[in-house]
């Protein structure tokens, strides 16, 4: 089974040290043979720049490591936040519509 | 980066480059007369209309950095109608066409006059109230702004918004995100991008650290103040820099204050909004051209030396390595003179308001046609043609064309037609105006030319020689004497002119059908491809394009004449031709052997008896001394690699000298024949 990173409520400079080290240790103890994994961000639902800028690092970190990442479940907050700064790349490998919270 | 010029540094600035916006402003205005005229055609081809609207936006805002304030006021007002007319909200009528033109002549006047007189003011008012009288009648909204000052008409723009955020951003409780979206509040971002490449890695980030560069295009009608100041918490440690869309006045605002602008919020390198052709053409000034053409004339006589010691010296390396920088030498002249080439067509599109504004003068309704504008001559040609052809169509449009009502009296379509071409025609360039006019009445000629002592009284000269008339000094045929094609003093001056140039000038008229003028001109000024031949001690150059064959002579049907003028039979026709040993009076016995040069002028062929061919030889046109001046068939001198001078045959007079009557031999030959048989090795002082 693929890996799941699931991503926090929160997405912002409150807790963006924090998540720094948990996504790190979470990347260390991946099983060495996984090629793909799954960000489910079905809980994010507030974010800001540096939060944006932290899953921006997490990206690159999976793509290095050669771990295809599939972002699932992306609400209104996390995906108007990636457009409005253009960084609608994060939210690439979506396989679940957008879901608008009314 | 906000105000136009306020340091001295700008003012400098402005000194410098303001002869270089005058001429291109002229150029911008130019083009906004040819689209103008163009459009009178087709008056909502969207293209034209555009390319109209960019024009006068470019003037204006170039205008500005000037703090050329009248020509901002004024364009602006120009710019608003055009703007309203490409939009399609006002219609291209003939009579807005003619209100535009007039602007355009103003905007003219403004660019190159630093003074204003009070005068001009009410002119220019006049012509506002006329504009505004059009905006006004197009749509009720528009016609509200249309009459706004241009500081209070910026409308909504296109802005370029790039900011590299400092490292504490976040730390200081600031986020880009809510920036970008406080922007989106005052406009609307049509674009943003985040540059992520500056993001360490995730075992090397610091997560407090911001490392976000953002790109924005932002549609907005706020000014930059406002967009600054979404930035104003971040000011201290972010790079920031806002560009407005890079319209011809924001490139200039950028030119303006490049001096001032420090390394860090310097703007890089931006593709400039600029029409295409601006890459493809670089400004030369005509004088150092002109250096370089005299340089190579010195050149392609100096090698022709160094080539003629060579084979004199029979060495056959030497002559092999002359034979390749003779090459070379040929590649550079040709391609050196193609840089001075420049298409009459430009010299013939101005001509569309003239005859626009003639015609309209004069109540005649005339289609100006050009043909050919795209054929090349040499730039000083197409320079000293201009005023000629001004002449020669104004009078086609006076004396030439009738008034609709007579046109239609007469079976004629009610629109006159005046066709301008040019072509290409055995080394000279064939310029026509033709005109379907009334045509020349030979009895009007010739009595005014009796009335004249210019033909005595009760003679009647051949046909072509009436039309010829027309090119004496002092003729006029109009009854009334019109302000606008002059006072019968211009064609005499205007055939001068053609004949300096070493052209020629023909009429060729059908009575009630329309007349037609022909310019032949040379090509070039200065280099030319010439076939040397020899007779006597004498060398002679004929321009090669005139140069059909070379046969061997042949036993003349009848004795030479006084003028050394005979027949030949060539493949069964006969051809004139002409022995220069006759004509010029070389007087040493005819060689053994000798050829007859087959030569094209206009629409006929003559032979001409030579003793030797001497070949292709690179010519360079050398002024006749002024002691030649009055000898005729010739056009020029040129100097051999020898240090000889060689004669340059002008082929068309050389066949009319050959055909007049016989009646004044020495005219021609004189004291020239004694220079003629005594090549000098000085070389002539141009």
């Amino acid at each position: 089974m693929e890996p799941i990173l699931a991503l926090p409520a929160e997405l912002t400079i409150y807790n963006a040290t924090e998540l720094c080290q948990r996504w790190l240790d979470w990347l260390q103890d991946l099983p060495a043979d996984s090629t793909t994994c799954i960000l489910d961000a079905r809980h994010v639902a507030e974010v800001d720049g540096a939060g944006l800028q932290m899953l921006a690092a997490l990206r690159s970190a999976l793509q290095e490591r050669g771990l295809a990442a599939q972002l699932v479940a992306p609400q209104k907050a996390l995906s108007d936040a990636c457009h409005s700064l253009g960084l609608q790349h994060l939210l690439e490998g979506t396989n679940t519509p957008v879901e608008h919270a009314a | 980066m906000t105000a136009p010029h306020t340091s001295d540094g700008d003012l400098s600035f402005v000194a410098e480059a303001l002869p270089a916006f005058i001429s291109e402003a002229q150029e911008q205005l130019a083009s906004m007369e040819q689209l103008l005229l163009r459009l009178e055609d087709t008056p909502d081809d969207r293209d034209l209309l555009d390319a109209l609207f960019r024009c006068a936006h470019t003037v204006k805002g170039s205008a500005g950095i000037f703090g050329l304030e009248p020509v901002v006021a004024f364009t602006h007002h120009v710019e608003t109608l055009l703007d309203l007319l490409r939009e399609g909200h006002v219609v291209l009528t003939p009579a807005l066409s003619t209100l535009l033109l007039r602007c355009n002549d103003t905007i003219g006047h403004l660019v190159t006059q630093a003074d204003d007189t009070p005068g001009d003011c009410a002119h220019r008012a006049a012509l506002i109230a006329e504009l505004q009288t059009y905006s006004g009648a197009s749509t009720p909204a528009v016609a509200a702004a249309a009459p706004a000052l241009p500081a209070a008409a910026p409308g909504i723009r296109r802005w370029h918004i790039r900011a590299r955020f400092g490292s504490d951003t976040f730390r200081n409780g600031m986020d880009p995100l809510a920036i970008v979206r406080y922007l989106d509040r005052l406009g609307t971002v049509a674009q943003a991008m985040c540059d992520t490449t500056a993001i360490p890695a995730l075992d090397q980030i610091e997560p407090e650290s911001c490392y976000l560069q953002v790109t924005l295009t932002l549609q907005t009608d706020a000014g930059r103040d406002a967009i600054e100041g979404a930035f104003s918490f971040v000011r201290d440690d972010c790079q920031l820099q806002i560009d407005a869309e890079p319209t011809a006045t924001a490139i200039a605002a950028t030119i303006a204050a490049a001096p001032p602008v420090t390394a860090t919020t310097a703007p890089p390198a931006k593709p400039r909004e600029t029409p295409p052709e601006d890459g493809r053409f670089i400004r030369v000034q005509a004088d150092r051209l002109d250096t370089v053409i005299n340089l190579l004339g010195e050149l392609v006589i100096a090698g022709a030396g160094a080539s003629l010691l060579s084979r004199q010296a029979r060495n056959s390396p030497l002559v092999e390595v002359h034979q390749q920088i003779t090459r070379l030498i040929e590649e550079i002249r040709n391609g050196t003179l193609q840089l001075r080439m420049v298409p009459i067509g430009e010299t013939f599109a101005r001509f569309r308001r003239v005859v626009r504004d003639t015609a309209s003068e004069l109540e005649k309704d005339v289609a100006l046609e050009i043909v050919g504008g795209e054929t090349e001559l040499d730039k000083s040609v197409v320079e000293r043609i201009a005023d000629p052809l001004m002449h020669l169509v104004r009078n086609a449009l006076d004396h030439g064309l009738e008034t609709p009502a007579e046109r239609i009296a007469l079976g004629k379509p009610a629109q006159g037609r005046l066709t301008l071409s040019a072509c290409h025609e055995s080394g000279s360039i064939l310029i026509r105006i033709d005109d379907d006019g009334r045509g020349v009445r030979r009895d009007k000629v010739l009595a005014r030319a009796w009335e004249r002592g210019l033909v005595e009284r009760g003679t009647i000269p051949a046909d072509a020689d009436i039309l010829k008339l027309l090119f004496a000094p002092g003729f006029s045929t109009a009854e009334a004497v019109t302000n606008l094609s002059g006072r019968g003093v211009g064609m005499d001056v205007v055939k001068r002119n053609i004949e300096a140039l070493r052209g020629t000038v023909a009429i060729h008229s059908t009575e009630g059908a329309g007349s037609r003028i022909e310019i032949r001109l040379p090509l070039t000024l200065a280099i030319i491809d010439g076939f040397l031949v020899g007779v006597e001690g004498s060398k002679f150059i004929f321009p090669l394009d005139a140069v059909v064959e070379v046969i061997e002579s042949r036993p003349t049907a009848t004795p030479l004449d006084p003028r050394g003028r005979s027949v030949v039979e060539l493949r069964g026709q006969v051809l004139p031709v002409l022995s220069l040993r006759k004509l010029y009076a070389l007087d040493s016995p005819a060689p053994e052997r000798s050829s007859v040069v087959v030569i094209q002028s206009g629409g006929q062929r003559y032979g001409v008896m030579v003793d030797q061919l001497l070949g292709q030889h690179q010519t360079v046109i050398k002024p006749l001394g002024r002691m030649f001046r009055s000898l005729r068939g010739m056009s020029g001198s040129s100097i051999l690699g020898n240090g000889e001078v060689a004669l340059i045959f002008d082929v068309a007079s050389l066949s009319l000298l050959a055909a007049e009557q016989h009646d004044s031999p020495t005219r021609t030959t004189g004291d020239a024949g004694s220079r003629i048989q005594n090549p000098s090795t000085e070389r002539q002082t141009p």
